[in-house]
């Protein structure tokens, strides 16, 4: 874990996972890049849009007998609604995401895969895919829209990033999201999971709930 | 993207921070509309006016007006909260669809839940039945070449395929909900669960029901009023044979194996002992024909004793009283017998009646030192006989008959089965041909 403060306004940033490139300072909402040993400032963060997300920075659960700590947020505007990908940091150091919308959860970790997908524009809904080994269907093609961040990132956000998304789904209850943003693309694997699985505390509370 | 957001690059202001319960007045009438869905909620209609509302839109902007000649009353009151399966939920939306089926409409209803941890669930309710209803995170798998679809390691048969239409909307939705929305629905049913696909142009969604009985929900959300009757049976149904079939065929197997036990038994206690055999001839000419065996013994507990007998008979016959007497007491077994044997050919076919062997069984003879008397008659010249006594031999009459008797329960329950499906499939795109055809042969389209 590493702290530093926050360049803008002075307020102590911290850095729970090694992996994390940005953090959005809770105090000033700057968006906060590390460098090696000093934060650049590359401007304020959007405000988060309210919704009924239970999940907040800090809760924790569990996943697979792994604890973990939600360290970061992205919030994403679908065609249908919003969606948010919560970092994660587990107890073993490694980095996942629990994206979440509607009362569906989804664990996933950014995974490497030997073989490239196919580009954004070659794949249809429907079309069959294999990442590692497992077959996946192409379910749906969309651009998500990045709305903004808070906590700590492994990588660089900022509003209005549009990036090109394929949700595919595998065999039980596995999934696939094929990020288009970069190149080579990033490839998510995971599965759904019901919300009692993941044990999750440090929830928001809501009246009467 | 939908085409309501046109700030891409502005998020909207943050919303003031909202109480968990939000009241606003309806745009169209001013009654005041009570939101329970949180954030999640996009459009909620108004009870009293029709308007439906856009609660994403800073203007409570009205989305659709739709106008109800009779008012539904859904049968669990938005607001209500129950514990189903373990878990809180809110009724926060209640909907009708309707499809049409040769001019006439059938009418449903459903009941949207919500707990802000758990996400949604549905109630759907028709003719008294009722389903609850999740939406699944996989793709269920088609069977290539049927109707059939297959989820979870279950076999879902196709059951309809039809238009259906929101014809009533009240309270909150998750999308911007309007009335005249079509969606092409197919259902596949393995009872208690069903399986639905809803195919619009924008998006395809599978949904998992289960078969709820309606006393479980009255009481999970403590409703006072009565439940409406069941009418009809039901797509996902689950028929009470079925779910009691298990244990029902684990007893016909113990009766079965019971019974065939007493019969092992019984076979094995059998002495079935050959006593006293001999050979005869009667002789139209000799006047005295009646005949004594030497005496002979059985032994053993009280049983049967079997009397075989054969005659050369050929488009004759011949006719035995027969006697069992008991050496020392007296007492005796009269019995007649008639053995006759014809044959012959009649416009080119053979036939023939009767045959040259005959038995005889009396039950339950004591032991004892016993002898045979044998009067023959007959109008042949001479007809040649023999005659076998058989002690202690197996019988099979109780054990067909048990058989019988337990066969009757099995035949009852595939009638009552046979039936109930006949009624299930009466209204699904594969009614069956008649009540006696099989289930699976209407699905192979």
């Amino acid at each position: 874990m590493r702290t530093a403060n926050c360049p803008s306004c002075g307020a102590k940033v911290t850095f729970q996972s090694a992996a994390s490139v940005l953090a959005v300072c809770d105090y000033c909402k700057s968006t906060l890049v590390r460098h090696d040993l000093d934060l650049e400032n590359i401007g304020k963060m959007a405000e988060l849009q309210t919704d009924g997300s239970p999940l907040q920075l800090h809760a924790e659960g569990d996943y697979r007998h792994v604890h973990f700590a939600v360290v970061g947020r992205i919030q994403l505007r679908y065609g249908q609604g919003l969606w948010n990908e919560w970092y994660l940091l587990f107890d073993d150091m490694r980095g996942g995401w629990l994206g979440e919308a509607q009362g569906t959860y989804a664990v996933s970790f950014l995974t490497e895969v030997s073989q490239p997908p196919p580009p954004f524009e070659e794949l249809r809904a429907g079309q069959r895919l294999a990442l590692k080994d497992q077959v996946f269907e192409v379910r749906d093609l969309q651009s998500a829209l990045c709305i903004g961040g808070e906590g700590e990132l492994p990588f660089r956000v900022g509003p209005g990033y549009e990036a090109p998304v394929a949700d595919l789904l595998g065999e039980e209850n596995r999934f696939a999201t094929i990020d288009y943003s970069e190149l080579p693309p990033l490839v998510f694997l995971g599965e759904y999971v019901e919300f009692d699985q993941l044990r999750l505390s440090g929830l928001r509370e809501f009246d009467g709930w | 993207m939908d085409g309501e957001t046109d700030t891409v690059n502005t998020p909207p202001l943050e919303a003031p921070a909202a109480p968990e319960i939000q009241t606003f007045q309806c745009p169209g009438c001013g009654a005041p509309l009570t939101v329970r869905g949180m954030q999640q909620t996009q459009s909620i209609a108004c009870g009293s006016c029709g308007s439906v509302v856009d609660i994403t839109d800073e203007n409570f902007r009205i989305i659709d007006t739709f106008q109800s000649k009779v008012k539904v009353q859904p049968l669990i009151p938005l607001g209500s909260r129950g514990k189903l399966r373990g878990e809180l939920f809110e009724v926060i939306g209640f909907l009708q669809r309707t499809i049409t089926v040769e001019g006439v409409d059938y009418t449903w209803s459903e009941y949207l839940l919500f707990n802000p941890y758990k996400g949604f669930r549905w109630l759907s309710e028709y003719n008294g039945h009722w389903s609850y209803t999740k939406t699944t995170t996989q793709i269920p798998n088609r069977k290539a070449g049927s109707a059939a679809v297959n989820y979870l390691g279950h076999t879902f048969l196709h059951f309809q395929t039809a238009d259906a239409r929101v014809s009533y909307v009240l309270g909150e939705f998750y999308w911007r909900v309007q009335v005249g929305e079509v969606c092409e629905v197919a259902d596949f049913v393995s009872p208690p669960l069903i399986l639905s696909m809803e195919r619009s142009e924008a998006e395809v969604t599978w949904s998992i029901a289960e078969y709820i009985e309606p006393k479980i929900l009255w009481e999970a959300f403590q409703l006072k009023t009565s439940i409406p009757p069941k009418v009809g049976i039901a797509p996902n149904q689950p028929s009470k044979l079925v779910s009691l079939s298990p244990q029902l065929w684990k007893r016909w197997g113990i009766f079965f194996l019971a019974i065939l036990l007493v019969q092992v038994i019984f076979l094995l206690m059998s002495a079935n002992q050959l006593v006293f055999q001999d050979a005869f001839a009667f002789h139209l000419a000799e006047k005295e024909r009646a005949r004594v065996t030497p005496v002979f013994e059985l032994t053993g507990r009280p049983s049967n004793v079997v009397i075989r007998s054969k005659a050369t008979v050929d488009n004759s016959w011949i006719y035995l009283s027969l006697a069992l007497i008991n050496e020392e007491t007296g007492n005796g077994y009269d019995f007649g017998r008639e053995i006759s044997y014809y044959h012959g050919r009649d416009g080119g076919e053979s036939w023939s009646e009767g045959s040259s062997s005959d038995e005889a069984v009396l039950p339950s003879v004591p032991a004892g030192r016993y002898y045979l008397r044998i009067e023959p008659e007959a109008e042949a010249s001479s007809v040649n006989y023999s005659i076998q006594v058989y002690r202690d031999v197996p019988n099979w009459t109780f054990f067909f008959l048990a058989l019988g008797g337990l066969l009757i329960f099995p035949i009852f329950y595939w009638w009552r089965r046979r039936t109930f499906e006949y009624h299930r499939w009466s209204e699904s795109d594969h009614p069956m041909r008649s009540l006696s055809s099989y289930v699976s042969s209407s699905h192979e389209d």
